[in-house]
């Protein structure tokens, strides 16, 4: 479980969405979740916000959600991850959001900013599970290439058996370049799932192994739309230069997969 | 349906090509043309910018980590010997036609310049040398080692057969050995075919002109087909022979021959001149290599470089997987380090030593002599090369000399190629059987004899040059599989021992 969970909240938003989300939330928490709120410099009055801020919070301690509200300015990505950092924040909590693809080609999207800048494991929260007060998850991606980004993970996922019943292992990876080696390759690969799903035995009712060969991202998002899992949790890799002109895997796996995201940086 | 398909199908196409140009060859000469041109037309800046990059990932190749990676198992040794395996590669990759254009195509630049060049001046002499370098010189090899470096790379290191479909398991996986696969190989056994055909052709109407220059003997369908006829008798001994004595005892006693004549001309000929043209060639080449590397001069002369430079880079791509087969085949236990300065920079030179010589002499004769050999080299570029040897003493014997190059690098190419056909269409077999080394001998030989006779010579080479462009884009993927393979070395390292 994580003590502290940053949640950025966009004052705009509804009571009753805000306290959907953060019930969704509060169950990954066991102490609290810090309510924030960024500004833009010059735009917006500090006490309006303050009081909407504070007046957030009150309705969710009303209904035994523990919050604390946090008011910065400046740019909000930046701010998210630093408050995070500052506040010793387990994860942080990101509904995405829906922008058209003109406004987050031509202005960006604060999702992918905190993607990249965080330090933080950040829960991007999609269409998938659809945020009712009851909902329930059923199954988790693990996508793993048993990298050291890959093994971070391995403790979430653990803790994620306490509330969701199937786990399912993907491994991409890419193909040898022989019949021989890639033969090798696959039996290394089968056994080291083997050895990850021994590890999580106790923690999942189920485990089922998935394995692909090609670019991650694309079989990751492939995987979910095939087994409609709700959660890809996946740890954040230093990729060569190429990614960045086209885009992480991480990056690409949040802006286009159906579920919600818990990366692990 | 069939054991070998690779085998059946193009043994069906070359063979539904050959009927096509014997009943009806003008048909098949427009639209081989048709195509030819619409692939210059529209696909030429793909030969170029291909030709360039072939080249820049032959150097970043050498010169990166990968260099020191053995085409074989690491503790392999090469088989052959420098001087052997020098000798192969430029019997292999050039021999004939080096003959054929040594003198004739630097003349025929100078002669026939693109239009902002003055013909028959000294800056068209300097054009004419610098690109006789540049399309003969380092772009080729580099197309060359691509094929070669790829196949040797994934079947002595990664124990694959020795085919061109083997260098796309990183892309393909399994689906090599499926229509993907035989895809590739059926274009590489038609585009060899096809390009070993048309040389033969052309070496054989030289020897033809050689003979009739010497000899009066008339030149005629009867005594080309004559000359194929021997040629292809001499090549299937080679072959039976076998390659480790075939084709090396040939290739070593034909650039010794080649040497020979070299060193005579060089001496009895313009010495300081020829030394003059190949230091001022090379200054000029490397100067403007990068230039001429991407120049397709879209507002003027844009014809010449389509009629020759693009002609070029398609014919080089179009023998790439014959001589790519061969080469890898002679380049086992060498880095790749090793076989790209190697097989870039030896044949390279020598090609270079060889046009100065040839092509400095020839040029000396006509801008200070007023030979005259122009002229008749614009009427028939085979004869280029006995009328400069009037010119020297001992014509005669010099003639013949060439002639029995010319007869011995058919043999080699030949030989070669009938070596190479017999691999890729016994599913990668090191050592293909005798009977499919004969039937694809004789397949190639009656191609060429059939083409001559049925004038439809151009027209297949046209369409050897139409295969090109697929396998341009065969090139490029190779260039990424081979990319990849090396680059999961370290990391496979950990799965098993190289």
């Amino acid at each position: 479980m994580f003590n502290r969970i940053l949640q950025p909240v966009d004052l705009g938003e509804s009571i009753s969405e805000i306290k959907i989300k953060s019930s969704f939330v509060n169950r990954l928490s066991d102490k609290e979740i810090i309510l924030v709120h960024v500004l833009n410099p010059g735009l917006g009055s500090e006490d309006q916000a303050k009081s909407r801020l504070y007046h957030i919070s009150d309705e969710l301690n009303k209904i035994g959600i523990n919050t604390r509200v946090r008011l910065c300015s400046g740019h909000v990505a930046s701010e998210i991850v630093k408050t995070a950092l500052d506040e010793e924040a387990g994860m942080i909590y990101l509904p995405a959001s829906k922008k058209n693809f003109l406004v987050s080609t031509l202005m960006g999207s604060t999702t992918h900013d905190v993607l990249r800048l965080t330090e933080v494991p950040v829960f991007v929260h999609k269409q998938r599970p659809v945020i009712t007060k009851t909902e329930s998850l059923k199954r988790v991606i693990l996508a793993t290439d048993f990298q050291e980004a890959a093994q971070r993970a391995w403790p979430y996922v653990k803790m994620l058996g306490d509330f969701i019943p199937e786990l399912i292992i993907l491994h991409v990876g890419e193909r040898a370049a022989d019949p021989y080696t890639e033969q090798v390759r696959r039996e290394n690969v089968q056994a080291r799932l083997n050895e990850l799903k021994e590890k999580f035995k106790d923690d999942f009712d189920s485990i089922r192994q998935l394995t692909r060969i090609g670019s991650p991202a694309r079989h990751i998002i492939e995987a979910v739309d095939d087994t409609d899992a709700e959660l890809v949790v996946l740890g954040r890799l230093n990729e060569p230069f190429l990614s960045r002109i086209m885009g992480s895997t991480c990056s690409r796996v949040a802006s286009s997969v159906k579920s919600s995201v818990l990366l692990i940086p | 349906m069939f054991k070998n398909k690779v085998f059946v199908y193009s043994l069906f196409i070359v063979a539904a090509f050959v009927v096509l140009g014997v009943i009806n060859p003008a048909l098949l000469d427009s639209f081989s043309t048709a195509l030819h041109r619409a692939i210059i037309a529209h696909f030429g800046w793909a030969y170029m910018l291909s030709g360039f990059f072939f080249l820049v990932f032959c150097l970043v190749l050498a010169l990166s980590k990968f260099g020191s990676i053995k085409l074989g198992k690491d503790h392999e040794k090469p088989e052959y010997t420098y001087f052997g395996w020098f000798s192969m590669l430029f019997a292999a990759g050039m021999g004939i036609g080096l003959i054929f254009w040594g003198v004739a195509e630097p003349l025929s630049h100078f002669m026939d310049p693109p239009e902002h060049i003055d013909p028959e001046t000294g800056q068209a002499a300097t054009f004419a040398m610098r690109y006789s370098f540049f399309h003969w010189g380092l772009h080729p090899w580099a197309i060359y080692i691509i094929m070669s470096l790829s196949i040797a790379y994934f079947s002595f290191r990664r124990g694959m057969p020795p085919l061109i479909s083997s260098c796309f398991y990183p892309l393909l996986g399994n689906r090599i050995y499926g229509s993907w696969g035989y895809l590739i190989d059926i274009l590489a056994v038609f585009a060899t075919i096809f390009g070993i055909a048309t040389s033969l052709g052309l070496g054989a109407m030289q020897i033809n002109s050689g003979l009739e220059h010497l000899y009066g003997l008339p030149s005629s369908n009867t005594a080309t087909l004559a000359i194929i006829f021997v040629t292809t008798l001499l090549f299937m001994i080679s072959a039976s022979v076998g390659l480790d004595k075939g084709i090396q005892t040939l290739s070593k006693s034909n650039i010794f021959l080649a040497f020979i004549l070299l060193l005579f001309m060089l001496v009895f000929g313009p010495t300081s001149y020829i030394f003059n043209v190949f230091t001022d060639t090379i200054g000029g080449y490397v100067g403007n290599v990068l230039e001429m590397s991407l120049s397709m001069n879209p507002f003027l002369g844009h014809d010449w470089y389509k009629n020759w430079t693009l002609f070029y880079w398609a014919w080089w791509i179009a023998w790439s997987p014959f001589v790519g087969i061969f080469v890898a085949r002679i380049s086992r236990g060498r880095t790749i380090r090793e076989f790209v300065s190697g097989a870039l920079l030896v044949p390279a030179l020598l090609t270079f030593v060889w046009f100065s010589v040839f092509g400095g002499a020839s040029l000396f004769l006509e801008l200070e002599r007023g030979a005259g050999i122009g002229l008749s080299v614009q009427e028939d570029v085979s004869t280029a090369l006995f009328m400069v040897f009037e010119h020297f003493p001992g014509t005669i014997i010099l003639s013949n000399v060439a002639i029995l190059l010319l007869v011995v690098f058919f043999v080699t190419s030949a030989d070669s190629a009938t070596f190479v056909l017999g691999i890729m269409t016994s599913q990668g077999s090191p050592n293909p059987s005798l009977s499919k080394k004969l039937i694809w001998g004789v397949t190639q030989s009656s191609v060429a004899a059939i083409l001559l006779v049925s004038g439809g010579l151009a027209a297949l080479q046209q369409m050897a040059i139409t295969a090109a462009l697929p396998f341009t884009f065969v090139l490029l993927l190779m260039c990424y599989n081979l990319w990849k393979a090396l680059s999961a070395e370290p990391g496979e390292s950990l799965l098993k021992r190289f």
